[in-house]
């Protein structure tokens, strides 16, 4: 995983809970890494499960919601670093398609070997967006959380639900976007 | 000690792992840097080295492309020679290059070879000129091209000049011919990469310089054909003619005796008024004595002298008589003019005819060969249109045909001339009762010197000439024939 997820993770822990906490998740955690990280390099993905297991401990959370807190956070620094052509989007569904049209094309330019998620769209309305999340990382929730960010920018209400989800069971991920009002 | 250090000693303690997390980040991220510089660094290597690559390649392509379009374009030989010099001498670095024919071992006297220079010019410099020849192997004339490259000694260099090597190969180009191309390099050395391209070429070349040859081969050979081509035209217009000239004298008998008849007539009949103008004579003398006697003629005294002298009987018999005579005047001029248009050898043009009159003139011409125990039903109508068709032509095929038709009914018969007209297409049928063919006369019968007709009689010639001409003016022939009951020719014409 692309060190950055890790720095702004640390940068999340230590504007949300303070740097007490993040010192505390990496004495926990026992990483290769120890904890430090840089955004050129990368890491591995089961040092993020860690520390994100470790927040739901610590606070009290599911991994689930750690994982959505996280990406409704980091939508906004995300987007700053964006490349050019993901700025043109004003509605949340035009914005996810170009996720898999524009953003991730943009970055398999600067990192060929990355390993990102597929969007199978299978259901759109005015009102409703439905997709297939695909990842081996299953990172269905930090999606989700995504979202919710991208709905706070642009400032359009949004539900997420996970109509299908491998994490019960299911034999994948769909998520289902509807807006509110 | 104190066991549980106060909270500021904590945040100092958390800020110094931070910090030091922090630096050791740094220092990764650095040493990344300069793992990513060197990488890139390389790559950029390797991208200018391919880069070098591509252009080299570019420049390969760009020749072998530009030498094998002048080698499939319709350039000649000698303007292909001249741009594969300039081609090659870009492409192979060459200060000079050259492209001379030599037969044998010298040098065409008229070929006046020119130097091509780096600079894109061509001239006639000597000096290169005589140290190119100096250098070419000419004994190696005849044998396959290969591109030869020979060091030049130092000692046999031009004043000035720095030229390192001389590449060069050859062409036959047969009868002891051949075309020596050549270049002087000043390059320290030769690039083996460029002489495989030039092998390629080479190939190119040699198969233009093969096609351009075997095109000159075509071009004499086409020259001959047309020589032939006219040759056989000349020969058939004059077989044609020898043919008419042939029918013309087998007809002569009958086309004199055609014009005797007439002639005998008139001759009788002019010495008959010859008679008359006697008479008229004598008569005029008797009006005049009597006249001179009694100073005047009685009405009476006229009629007596006119009646003993039979003046109203010879007027007027003279008067039929010169009528026959101009008839007969017609008649033989009829002939003389059908003789004259069928002897006569004409052009080959095609104008629009009347088919009526060429198978009236046809008639005139061959009448004596029908007896009176034949028949002779013409049914072509002068309304008939015009067709495309060379007359004295036409008229010699008609002539052929009424005569064969005439040799077939020796003991008589009826003759039959009629038409078919169906939108544009007119058909004319030349049909006798005579003694017909079987199926292998008929397929025989446009055979040059078939004949049926006894030595003698008939050249055998005359309906594949007919065949001939028609076959030249796009005139369809269908022979219909049954053994002992007669024959029928039928010519279709396309109308206009």
């Amino acid at each position: 995983m692309k060190g950055v997820v890790f720095v702004k993770l640390s940068e999340f822990v230590e504007e949300t809970w303070g740097l007490a906490l993040w010192d505390e998740l990496l004495q926990e955690a026992d990483l290769a890494s120890d904890g430090i990280y840089t955004t050129v390099c990368v890491y591995d993905d089961q040092e993020f499960f860690s520390l994100v297991s470790l927040i739901g401990n610590k606070k009290g959370i599911t991994v689930a919601q750690a994982q959505k807190a996280f990406g409704e956070w980091i939508f906004t620094e995300l987007y700053a670093i964006a490349p050019p052509g993901a700025h043109d989007f004003v509605d949340i569904f035009e914005f996810l398609h170009g996720v898999q049209n524009v953003i991730h094309v943009e970055v398999k330019k600067l990192n060929p070997d990355g390993l990102l998620p597929e969007f199978d769209f299978l259901f759109e309305s005015e009102k409703t967006l439905r997709f297939h999340y695909k990842s081996p990382r299953k990172l269905c929730y930090f999606c989700e959380g995504l979202i919710y960010g991208l709905s706070k920018h642009v400032n359009q209400e949004v539900t997420v639900s996970h109509v299908e989800c491998e994490h019960n069971n299911d034999d994948r991920c769909v998520l289902e976007v509807s807006k509110v009002g | 000690m104190d066991k549980n250090p106060p909270p500021e000693a904590l945040d100092i303690q958390l800020l110094k792992r931070k910090i030091e997390r922090e630096q050791k980040a740094r220092q990764i991220a650095e040493q990344q840097l300069e793992v990513h510089s060197r990488e890139i660094y390389q790559t950029n290597l390797s991208l200018k080295k391919s880069l070098d690559y591509a252009k080299k390649k570019n420049a390969e392509i760009e020749y072998l492309t530009k030498a094998s379009y002048d080698v499939s374009s319709e350039l000649t030989l000698f303007d292909i020679l001249q741009s594969t010099v300039a081609l090659t001498g870009r492409f192979f670095n060459a200060a000079h290059g050259i492209n001379a024919i030599f037969d044998g071992q010298k040098v065409q006297p008229n070929s006046k070879p020119l130097i091509w220079s780096s600079g894109g010019f061509w001239d006639q410099n000597i000096e290169l000129q005589s140290f190119f020849f100096k250098h070419f192997p000419l004994e190696r004339a005849g044998a396959p091209p290969e591109w030869l490259i020979m060091p030049i000694d130092e000692n046999d260099r031009i004043e000035g000049q720095s030229f390192r090597w001389i590449v060069c190969i050859n062409f036959e180009l047969g009868n002891d011919s051949s075309v020596w191309i050549g270049f002087l390099s000043k390059s320290e050395l030769i690039d083996e990469e460029a002489l495989n391209v030039l092998e390629i070429a080479k190939g190119h070349l040699r198969s233009g310089i093969r096609r351009r040859l075997s095109d000159a081969r075509t071009v004499r050979r086409n020259i001959e054909l047309q020589e032939t081509a006219t040759h056989l035209e000349d020969a058939r217009k004059q077989l044609i003619q020898s043919e008419r000239m042939a029918s013309l004298g087998e007809l002569a008998a009958g086309v004199a005796h055609e014009i005797n008849n007439p002639i005998g007539y008139i001759r009788a009949n002019l010495q008959v008024l010859d008679d008359y103008l006697k008479e008229f004579k004598s008569t005029f003398k008797l009006i005049e004595e009597k006249v001179n006697l009694t100073g005047s003629l009685s009405k009476q005294e006229f009629t007596d002298t006119a009646n003993k002298q039979d003046l109203n009987f010879l007027l007027e018999d003279a008067e039929s008589i010169l009528k026959s005579n101009l008839e007969g005047v017609e008649r033989v001029k009829e002939i003389v003019e059908g003789l004259k248009s069928f002897s006569h050898a004409g052009d080959d043009n095609l104008k629009q005819i009347s088919i009526y009159e060429c198978v009236g003139t046809a008639l005139r011409v061959v009448a004596n060969e029908f007896k009176y125990q034949h028949q002779i039903i013409n049914e072509l109508e002068k309304t008939l249109p015009n067709i495309l068709s060379n007359y004295g032509q036409l008229q010699q095929v008609f002539v052929n045909l009424l005569i064969n038709s005439a040799h077939s009914m020796p003991d008589g018969g009826t003759l039959k001339i009629y038409s078919e007209l169906s939108g544009k297409n007119l058909l004319i049928h030349v049909e006798d009762t005579g003694v017909g063919m079987d199926e292998q006369t008929k397929n025989q019968i446009f055979n040059p010197f078939f004949t049926t007709k006894p030595v003698g009689k008939g050249t055998g010639l005359g309906l594949s000439v007919t065949y001939a001409i028609l076959e030249a003016q796009h005139i369809s022939i269908v022979v219909d024939s049954t053994l002992g009951k007669g024959t029928c020719f039928t010519l279709g014409f396309t109308v206009d």
